[in-house]
């Protein structure tokens, strides 16, 4: 038993070295970090081109952005502050309430819509009218129909992916390929075996594709909306207060510091979903 | 290692199970009386089975060849039951799958089909995809249905791939895999639509092996589609060639090569001699649905 275990530890370790050896030698790793730092070169001379040429050679766009080495010391500087941190986690909880009851509610929706028929002629047409509709323009009316701004802002960020992640599990639960359902049939399946074993996971990796790109949208909503409602009590705060506070303040610094956070938190988001499918489709690891 | 012992022990010490060793027909008789299919998708009446007749006996292997397109899928739906028929009747074993009051067959385990590009539940391992019917049926309980899929699959020769999914065997390996899942459900008929299509030679000729193996175990009756004339001789007890669409039975060969069949067989003055005859047939029929083809287009 104590052999299987020391045998079972020491593997990964040697596998994980001869990994980052493998990474190192990639070349494709090192002409993505030569990108990245050529990039930053560009963005550091083409902002700093008026401080060392004077006014007159003020390069359009790119020389009105504070240059990367002032973002991180502005960076650096607001780290330690809680209020930084409060809107990571502001925004976070906003994205994850909406995101979360899009996909408890979007996703048997989505399967109703997809195994029954009468369901479909019923729902789909109202569906159809109110998805293309920017989650954005509810925005108003939403304000009117919830009692507090944070209410408002959970239904327009739940909007932003429910219909997103409706239309991928319906598209994904349709096109099953109808031998599946034959052979199941055959075998004898009952209608629920045929649902919970043939159409739920052939419907998990369309339902992980809506996930994704509804967890997006969700983002975007979310900045946005907290861009409108502005700060204080009442559904404020959030990066993307952070980043209009900045904008108001004049710290061009600080507002590429939002910028590069979410971007930052939507790759972290992405990841966990990326994750979780992972986790729940083994069959597709192989692919 | 343990586990792998215990399973060849299990395999040599219990009696035959009905369907494998002691070679008791499990096999059901199969007959087609003056079917026809007319589809009519928007009006367009399409006739692509028009009054076609066969036997097949308990326990024999047929063979069904025909140009593409000619209905032959067709056939197997209704007896499968995923389609209706228009008039005729089909009976299993002398009782009325579909016909005249029911027009649709239905879908049972006693008729099992293996797809054409292989049907295997992609998000199940090969052990789980066998022992889904069983479970979904109520027969065995998950542990002896786990159990039962392991030996079968070890005696189809997959003992070690019970725990891979799909994507990670080869297509041989996934067809075997399906025939296993077709025959744990001890089907009376096994309908097989052009199963090793797009299959190298080398492959093919293993799983030819493999089903005549197979066949040999269980003598379940087969219904099997095929465009490659070799394959229908190599296989069948019969080879029924069907004309061009509509699909009618046009000419029966009866194979007198005896079984069990080894790959010399291929090589025999009779095979070749029923090559030329069943060539012959099919080669007048394909010229038809080419020319039809081509009368269409113009």
């Amino acid at each position: 038993m104590a052999n299987v275990a020391q045998t079972h530890t020491a593997t990964p370790v040697v596998r994980r070295k001869s990994k980052l050896v493998k990474m190192m030698e990639n070349p494709s790793i090192w002409r993505g970090m030569l990108a990245i730092a050529i990039f930053m070169l560009i963005w550091e001379v083409g902002a700093r081109f008026d401080d060392w040429f004077g006014k007159e050679w003020t390069l359009p766009f790119i020389g009105l952005i504070p240059p990367p080495t002032a973002v991180f010391k502005a960076w650096l500087e607001i780290l330690p502050q809680p209020g930084y941190w409060d809107s990571w986690v502001q925004s976070f909880k906003r994205v994850m309430t909406g995101f979360s009851a899009a996909m408890i509610m979007g996703i048997p929706f989505g399967l109703a819509l997809a195994v029954n028929k009468y369901f479909r002629d019923l729902f789909f047409p109202p569906f159809e009218i109110l998805r293309p509709i920017p989650p954005l323009a509810w925005v108003p009316a939403s304000l009117i129909f919830w009692p507090t701004n944070e209410m408002s802002i959970a239904f327009v960020t739940f909007l932003g992916a429910f219909f997103t992640i409706v239309i991928n599990v319906l598209g994904g639960a349709r096109t099953i390929d109808v031998r599946y359902l034959r052979a199941a049939q055959s075998m004898g399946a009952s209608q629920w075996d045929l649902f919970s074993k043939i159409i739920l996971p052939g419907t998990l990796p369309s339902i992980f594709t809506g996930a994704a790109v509804g967890m997006g949208i969700t983002w975007e909503v979310v900045l946005a909306a907290e861009m409108i409602s502005g700060g204080g009590t009442q559904g404020g705060g959030g990066l993307g207060f952070f980043i209009w506070n900045s904008y108001m303040g004049g710290s061009l610094e600080q507002v590429v510091v939002g910028m590069i956070s979410i971007g930052i938190a939507g790759y972290l988001s992405s990841s966990a979903i990326r994750w979780l499918g992972d986790t729940l489709m083994p069959w597709r690891r192989l692919f | 290692m343990n586990d792998m012992t215990m399973n060849s022990r299990l395999a040599a010490d219990t009696p035959p199970t009905a369907q494998s060793g002691n070679g008791a027909p499990m096999g059901g008789s199969i007959s087609i009386r003056n079917v026809t299919k007319i589809y009519d998708p928007e009006g367009v009446n399409v006739c692509a089975v028009d009054d076609c007749s066969m036997e097949i006996a308990a326990g024999e292997v047929c063979m069904i060849v025909g140009p593409s397109g000619c209905g032959k899928t067709t056939l197997l739906n209704a007896i499968a039951g995923f389609h209706s028929i228009t008039a005729g009747e089909i009976l299993l074993n002398g009782e009325l799958l579909c016909g005249p009051p029911k027009p649709k067959a239905t879908q049972g385990a006693d008729r099992m089909v293996v797809f054409q590009n292989g049907a295997l539940f992609p998000w199940k391992t090969l052990a789980e995809n066998v022992a889904y019917g069983p479970i979904v049926q109520g027969r065995m309980g998950k542990a002896e249905a786990k159990e039962k899929a392991y030996h079968m699959l070890a005696e189809a020769g997959l003992g070690d791939f019970g725990d891979k999914y799909p994507g990670e065997v080869s297509s041989g390996m996934a067809r075997r895999a399906e025939i296993v899942r077709a025959l744990i459900n001890e089907p009376k008929v096994l309908l097989l639509d052009e199963p090793y299509r797009a299959m190298d030679a080398l492959t093919k000729s293993i799983m030819h092996e493999s089903l005549l193996e197979t066949y040999d175990r269980t003598k379940v009756t087969i219904f099997f589609i095929t465009h490659d004339l070799e394959e229908a001789i190599f296989l069948g007890d019969k080879v029924h060639i069907v004309t061009t669409r509509p699909c009618s039975l046009k000419k029966t060969v009866d194979v007198t090569i005896p079984r069990p069949r080894t790959y010399e067989s291929l090589s025999s003055e009779t095979f070749r001699e029923l090559m030329e005859e069943v060539n012959e047939a099919v080669h007048e029929e394909a010229v038809k649905a080419f020319q039809a083809g081509e009368r269409e287009l113009a």
